[in-house]
């Protein structure tokens, strides 16, 4: 039987052969059309499910700034941290609306007093725990005397997160943060999963750099649970098994120094990206607009310019509709391109039983069973079908490896195409079959004398 | 108790065009029938229900004792390739194909092992005088070769009867009797035949001819 597949296949591919170039390329164009209509699929589906968990039904507000470095520089330098600072506090007093500002960064250990301070001294950790790990860049934060772990600043808010749930411990209290003295500052610290069995609540953790240039101590008041998650201001999935999770804290000390300058940790806590960049406001739909009214007074009043607001809730919004739409695009384009595909394929199966009628006589009269002849029909169909994989293949590589296009290929765009090639094959072939069976055989025989 | 026998049979094609008529056919395990009769009388009709290609509208066709109208699908098929041989005008080749392969497409069919394929189309082969012609294709043989290689694919696999649709209509006088020389030293092996023919010398080789007229004995 295997001759006679082989003889089939021979006869299917090579007696029209541009046909069946025509037919790969044709299925091969369709699956990667098909795989990027799954894979915007699967991503609108992500967006949306993470938008409606991060936004609920609230409005968001993100600050954003007009300009370039010449601007962050300027907003960064001394002259503006009281702006950066009143417009801080005024957004987080307003009624209309929460300010939140969490965002994913990094915790710095060095000793900046002793020169001795190497890795015998880190914390510690584990690999994964190391900014950059995911990526593969883990060693360039991990140095003979600096290590950079993964780090979360998190507002007040952060404990009324649906996804987040401690194991053992303690939430942040409001006091926590607050900074109240420029010198040994203790910093309550959260732990992910990950550091469960480094560290016991009560530990204190020396030489860390919250991104300021003075070191403080980070007590660990509690852990969470595996696989804690939560949006960030950025709206990305961030998953807190290894993170260090840290108040972005509040200073109330005289951060006025007696020459008029201000104290460092002031200074550099009081960063324009610690505080106002990508921060959020959060109000009720029939508050969005006073909300951002009140935000530009706000602004107006220290002489912040610069900064401005999205409507992150309608921008996301418009971006899942043009992701829907896209989808429905390419879906119809990958439809159609396999309904072509199926046609051409019926064409070349109705040609090439025509053109072979004789030689099916003759395997029917030589006492072909029907299900042997569903299996040539089925060989002709999964030849083109492993023909036309091979060339995505091919197209995945040459094209992912020249960085020209990425179709997105995952385990569920794989399992997907394998179904729907193997219905399509099943369907050709019984296609191929009914042809077979509408010949009339005495008439074939005939044909044949 | 004959090999097969067809009663009665009845068979139409579009319930218009009535082709036979309560015809009736006996044949006994290992003989030789011709069954003789004009164009569109119903000859090849007989040999399409004997090999259960056909079915009848009426009457009742029995092989070897059993009926053969309770056959259907795969089980019709399976009987046909262990039962019946067929030997057509135009020889009826695979043209793409070897004699070898030719002659060995049932047993590929039963899903024979390689070994044993081998053994016995190199056997029949040299029992038909074409074990030289196996690696060639039907084109590059003669009408007499290509008829031979259509007879060792029919009876590979031994079967009970084998059906001959004009076997020599294609070939010249002298092919033809050799062909019919063929069958008759098969038919001394004990192989039953049923040759459907026009020519009255072929018939003569027969053991017996049955004679065929709109579809009815006569």
């Amino acid at each position: 039987m295997k001759s006679i597949i082989f003889e089939e296949i021979k006869y299917f591919i090579f007696n029209r052969t541009r046909v069946a170039i025509l037919l790969i390329i044709a299925f091969s164009f369709s699956f990667i059309a098909l795989n990027i209509t799954l894979t915007d699929l699967i991503y609108a589906y992500k967006e949306q499910n993470a938008a409606e968990e991060s936004y609920g039904d609230k409005t968001f507000y993100k600050i954003t700034f007009f300009g370039e470095d010449e601007v962050i520089n300027r907003l960064s330098s001394d002259e503006y941290k009281e702006n950066i600072k009143n417009l801080y506090d005024s957004l987080k007093q307003c009624s209309l609306f929460d300010y939140s500002c969490t965002f994913a960064d990094s915790m710095l250990f060095y000793s900046a007093d002793d020169v001795s301070y190497s890795s015998d001294d880190f914390p510690l950790y584990k690999k994964e725990c190391l900014l950059g790990y995911e990526e593969g860049e883990a060693d360039f934060y991990e140095s003979e005397n600096v290590l950079t772990l993964k780090a979360i600043y998190v507002s007040p808010n952060f404990e009324n997160e649906n996804h987040v749930t401690l194991s053992t411990g303690r939430w942040f209290a409001t006091e926590d943060f607050t900074v109240s003295r420029p010198d040994n500052i203790v910093l309550p610290v959260l732990l992910g999963s990950t550091y469960k069995d480094l560290y016991q609540i009560g530990d204190e953790i020396e030489n860390a750099h919250p991104a300021t240039s003075k070191g403080v101590t980070l007590s660990v008041i509690g852990f969470l649970n595996e696989n804690s998650y939560f949006y960030d201001n950025n709206n990305e999935k961030i998953i807190l098994n290894r993170y260090m999770i840290i108040p972005n804290y509040d200073i109330n000390y005289d951060y006025v120094l007696s020459d008029g300058s201000y104290e460092s940790f002031f200074s550099d806590s009081y960063n324009v990206f610690n505080k106002l960049i990508n921060a959020r406001i959060i109000c009720s739909d029939e508050n969005a607009d006073a909300a951002s009214k009140m935000f530009y007074k706000m602004i107006n009043e220290n002489k912040l310019y610069e900064l401005s607001l999205i409507d992150e809730t309608s921008g996301m919004q418009q971006y899942l509709n043009g992701l829907k739409d896209q989808t429905v695009s390419c879906g119809i384009i990958a439809v159609f391109m396999i309904l072509l595909g199926v046609v051409m394929f019926c064409f070349q199966v109705y040609y090439n039983i025509r053109k072979n009628r004789k030689r099916y006589g003759i395997y029917i009269i030589s006492g072909i069973t029907l299900k042997q002849l569903f299996i040539l029909m089925i060989a002709n169909a999964l030849t083109i079908f492993i023909l036309s994989d091979m060339l995505l293949i091919i197209l995945y590589f040459w094209l992912n490896n020249g960085m020209i296009f990425d179709f997105g290929t995952n385990d569920y765009t794989i399992a997907v195409l394998f179904m729907i090639e193997v219905v399509l094959t099943v369907f050709m072939a019984f296609f191929g079959l009914f042809k077979l069976k509408k010949m009339n055989l005495c008439t074939l025989l005939r044909e044949n004398e | 108790m004959p090999l097969l026998s067809l009663e009665n049979i009845t068979k139409s094609y579009d319930k218009k065009t009535l082709v036979l008529k309560k015809f009736n056919l006996y044949v006994d395990s290992g003989e030789m029938v011709a069954i003789m009769g004009k164009s569109g009388s119903g000859k090849s009709t007989v040999l399409n229900i004997i090999s259960g290609i056909d079915s009848v509208d009426d009457g009742r066709y029995t092989f070897q004792g059993s009926d053969m109208s309770e056959l259907s699908g795969d089980k019709m098929t399976v009987f046909r390739r262990e039962n019946i041989g067929f030997v057509l005008q135009h020889f009826a080749l695979i043209e793409n194909n070897t004699v070898f392969k030719n002659i060995a497409l049932p047993l590929y069919l039963k899903n024979e092992p390689n070994k044993v394929i081998k053994k016995k189309v190199v056997a029949i082969a040299k029992e038909l005088g074409i074990e030289k012609q196996l690696g060639k294709i039907p084109k590059k043989l003669s009408g007499g070769e290509a008829q031979r290689v259509a007879i060792a694919r029919a009876i590979i696999n031994k079967p009970s009867l084998i059906l001959a649709d004009e076997p020599t209509g294609a070939l010249d006088e002298n092919t033809g009797l050799k062909i019919m020389q063929i069958f008759q030293k098969l038919h001394q092996q004990g192989h039953t035949f049923i040759i459907v023919t026009h020519d009255a010398s072929v018939a003569a080789m027969c053991d017996r001819t049955i004679k065929i007229k709109d579809g009815k004995n006569i």
